[in-house]
This record gives C-alpha cells, sequence and structure tokens, in this order.
C-alpha cells in the first residue's frame, strides 16, 4: 500500500471502531507515522486501536496537534 | 563472576571439543577481537569455541579460583547476556556492589567515561571511593550531540563528589558515516569517543579505561558496545550484574541526585535512522526539549521527522499532554517544526528501534 492507501485504510478501520470524525495523514520523512486527529477524548480509545493501525504499515501512531 | 577483559597469564590455549566445561584441547593462536570470561560454574561453551585457561589476577576479580576465558567472534553479546543474566538472578544486590568495588579495585586507577547520567555519575563517585580521587579521571565527551543539561549535571556532580572531571571534544560528526545516520551510528560516535579517550588515559598513566554500561544494557540493540570492545573499554557496572533499577537504588543510598534522573542518552537518538544528524536538527531537538521540560514534563523525548516532530510523553504524564495540546503545539512550531504529533503509545525507550528490519548491522 501507498501512504495515501494507508491514511485511507487507517480511517476506515477508526470510522467502524467507534471514532467516525477521525482523520489520517502520514507524515515523517518516510511518511511512517500516522498523524490522527480526533478530539481529546478519544485518544484513549485511538491508542487501543494503535496496534491495528501498525498492523497496515505505520511504525508510529500520534494525535496531531498542528491544527 | 563475569569479565569482558582479563590481564591474567595465559596456562594454556585450546579449542573447546564437546559443549558444557570448556576444556584446553589442541593448541592455536588464538587472534580475538572480543571474548567473555566466565568462571566454571556459569559458562555452556560450545564445540569449536576458543579457549584459554588462566590462573592468578583475573581469579581475584572474578571470585573464582580458576577461570576459563572463551574466545568467540559471533554472538558473543548474546552469550554475555545470558552470563549476566545468571550472575543477577542468582546474587543479591549486595553481592553484586561488593563485586563492583573488587572490579575497580583490581584496576589500580581508571579512566571514565562521564555522561553526568545515572551510571556514570554512580560509577565514578564508587571509583572515586575505592581508589581515591588522585586515580581517578572522568572525563566528558562533548559535541552537538551532547544536551546541555546533562554537561551541568555532570559539572555539579563532580563538583559536590570530589570527582576529577575534564571535558574532551569529539567531533563523530564530522565523520560521514556518522552524519549518514546509519542503524549502527553510535558505533562511529563511540569510535571517535574511545580512541580521544584511550588515547589520553594512556598519556595520564590510567590503568584502565570504564564506562558506565549496565546490565540492562547488554539486551538492547547498542552497536556502541562494540566500538567499546575493540578498544578494551571495561563496563564495571555491567560486568558485576547491576541493572539499572540497581543502580537506582544504590545512587539512592550514596546520596547522588541522579538516582531518579530519567535517562538521557544523547540528542542523535532524536533522528530517526536514514534521516541525516546535522547540527541544526540537534539544535532544534535540544531546543524543543527546553521548551517541553520549561513545561514541567520530565520523562519524554522528541523525536525528529523532518518537517515533523513527534513527542513521546512517559504515560503518566500523558493526560497533561493532552491537557497542553495547545501549548505543546505552539512551542515546538516555534523552533521550527511545521507539524507536531503527540505519540498515543508514549515515551519507550529504544522506540526509533522499532521496526528495524535488521538490527545487528555492524561494519
Amino acid at each position: 500500500m501507498n501512504a495515501n492507501e494507508k491514511c485511507r485504510a487507517a480511517e476506515a478501520l477508526l470510522h467502524e471502531n467507534g471514532l467516525p470524525g477521525a482523520r489520517v495523514r502520514a507524515e515523517g520523512h518516510a511518511e511512517e507515522i500516522a498523524a490522527v486527529n480526533v478530539p481529546p477524548e478519544s485518544v484513549a480509545k485511538l491508542a487501543a486501536l494503535a496496534p491495528a493501525i501498525k498492523a497496515l504499515g505505520f511504525r508510529y501512531v500520534a494525535l496531531d496537534l498542528s491544527e | 563472576m563475569v569479565s569482558g577483559q582479563g590481564t591474567a597469564p595465559v596456562e594454556r590455549t585450546g579449542r573447546v571439543l564437546r559443549g558444557g566445561e570448556p576444556e584446553a584441547g589442541e593448541l592455536r593462536s588464538t587472534g580475538r577481537l572480543y571474548y567473555i570470561s566466565c568462571n566454571r560454574r556459569s559458562w555452556r561453551a560450545r564445540p569449536g569455541d576458543t579457549a584459554r585457561l588462566v590462573r592468578g589476577p583475573a581469579a581475584g576479580y572474578l571470585g573464582a579460583v580458576r577461570t576459563v576465558c572463551v574466545e568467540r567472534q559471533r554472538d558473543e553479546s548474546e552469550s554475555m547476556r545470558d552470563l549476566i543474566g545468571a550472575w543477577a538472578r542468582g546474587s543479591s544486590l549486595e553481592e553484586r556492589y561488593e563485586r563492583l568495588v573488587e572490579l575497580i579495585e583490581g584496576y589500580g586507577s581508571v579512566c571514565v567515561g562521564y555522561s553526568g547520567g545515572v551510571d556514570s555519575v554512580f560509577l565514578a563517585k564508587v571509583c572515586v571511593d575505592v581508589l581515591g580521587a588522585d586515580r581517578v579521571l572522568a572525563v566528558t565527551g562533548r559535541s552537538a550531540s551532547y544536551p546541555a543539561v546533562q554537561w551541568e549535571m555532570a559539572l555539579e556532580c563532580a563538583r559536590r563528589f570530589g570527582i576529577p572531571h575534564e571535558e574532551l571534544e569529539t567531533e563523530e560528526q564530522l565523520d560521514p558515516r556518522y552524519a549518514a545516520n546509519p542503524t549502527n551510528r553510535c558505533y562511529y560516535c563511540k569510535s571517535e569517543l574511545w580512541s580521544k579517550l584511550t588515547a589520553l588515559a594512556a598519556e595520564r598513566g590510567y590503568a584502565v579505561v570504564a564506562d558506565g554500561s549496565n546490565a540492562d544494557d547488554a539486551a538492547d540493540f547498542r552497536p556502541g558496545a562494540r566500538a567499546g570492545a575493540e578498544w578494551g573499554i571495561r563496563s564495571p557496572l555491567a560486568e558485576a550484574g547491576l541493572t539499572k533499577a540497581d543502580i537506582r537504588e544504590l545512587s539512592r543510598r550514596h546520596g547522588l541526585p541522579t538516582w531518579d534522573q530519567p535517562a538521557a542518552p544523547c540528542l542523535a537518538s532524536r533522528i530517526p535512522y536514514g534521516l541525516a544528524v546535522t547540527p541544526a536538527r540537534l539544535q532544534q531537538v535540544e531546543r524543543a526539549e527546553n521548551a517541553i521540560r520549561a513545561l514541567g514534563f520530565r520523562e519524554f523525548r522528541v523525536r525528529h521527522h523532518g518537517v515533523a516532530a513527534r513527542i513521546e510523553v512517559a504515560p503518566s504524564e500523558q493526560p497533561r499532554a493532552l491537557a497542553m495540546a495547545r501549548e505543546l503545539g505552539r512551542e515546538l512550531r516555534s523552533v521550527g517544526f511545521e507539524r507536531v504529533l503527540l505519540d498515543v503509545e508514549g515515551y519507550r525507550r529504544g522506540a526509533l528501534n522499532e521496526g528495524l528490519p535488521v538490527l545487528a548491522a555492524l561494519p
């Protein structure tokens, strides 16, 4: 999967698991980070899903603080 | 029980003919680069290993009457882990500390690689206690990858505990093999440090150069340890089987302010392998971490991913990081990161080693 495909797959996974508004971007010099936009109260749920997101080909899962 | 390098006379050299207790069999030259030593109780030699039977001073610090040194060209780190682990599990903290004192006594004089971290401060303090300040020199290798906050701690501890201390400029960043940031980057950095430190120790007449590697380090991916072995650097904390937890507890008992200090590896460890280590990136990481420290966070890392910063915060501080997300973002953008990310899994040691396809890419 390329970075875009990985992001779409991660978003689908998050949407199916109770995070309907989640958005994912690939960040890092090797696009190895899944940068996720979710509300702060959903971070625990995001952390629980981190292994599944990494299984899509990301090395790290992070909350995007940029916006 | 365990040693990285002995100086005892060799009685016989031979090849191990079968597993179990090493035997001195067919004589042959050794030509070793690395070896590990053990007493008879703990070693399981493999057929083909080269063994040296030694007597004398090595037996003193190894705590055995007779010592068999076994040399290996490969798997030495695995074997060392087995040995240290066996000793650490079967001994008390007091016994491991006594072993450390015995090892240091055997040195006579020592030059300690001194970063100002938990391990090296403890080691330097014990060396001064055991040998006296006139037989110890703590040396800090300084370069762009060495954080200023660590230097302040190194200075403070040296002053407070009477540890003779000097700084030594290192220039690993001028080595393109280091700057390219391969998975064995630490090997080139430590090679630079140990080449200069062993030269200084020889010039000043110190018998041994030692570092603060501990028994836990033997289980981690540490290409820098290979440079230490090549330069004959001793690791008495590891050799005594002292773990990080042991060293923190002993540091507390010795009244060292470093006892609960978070681990503080060099700034280059924040840059993922394959992304070049440059003075500008190191400075950016240092400024970012200083800003986060000023917000009251204690255990964290800022990982440099090019235009993005990925913050790892200890799980206990994660709720506060979430509450201060806006401030964290603002501070890190102010030091030049376009994107600011908070890792949801939090701080963990060696995070940049995660997912490496080949962990043992050594020269």
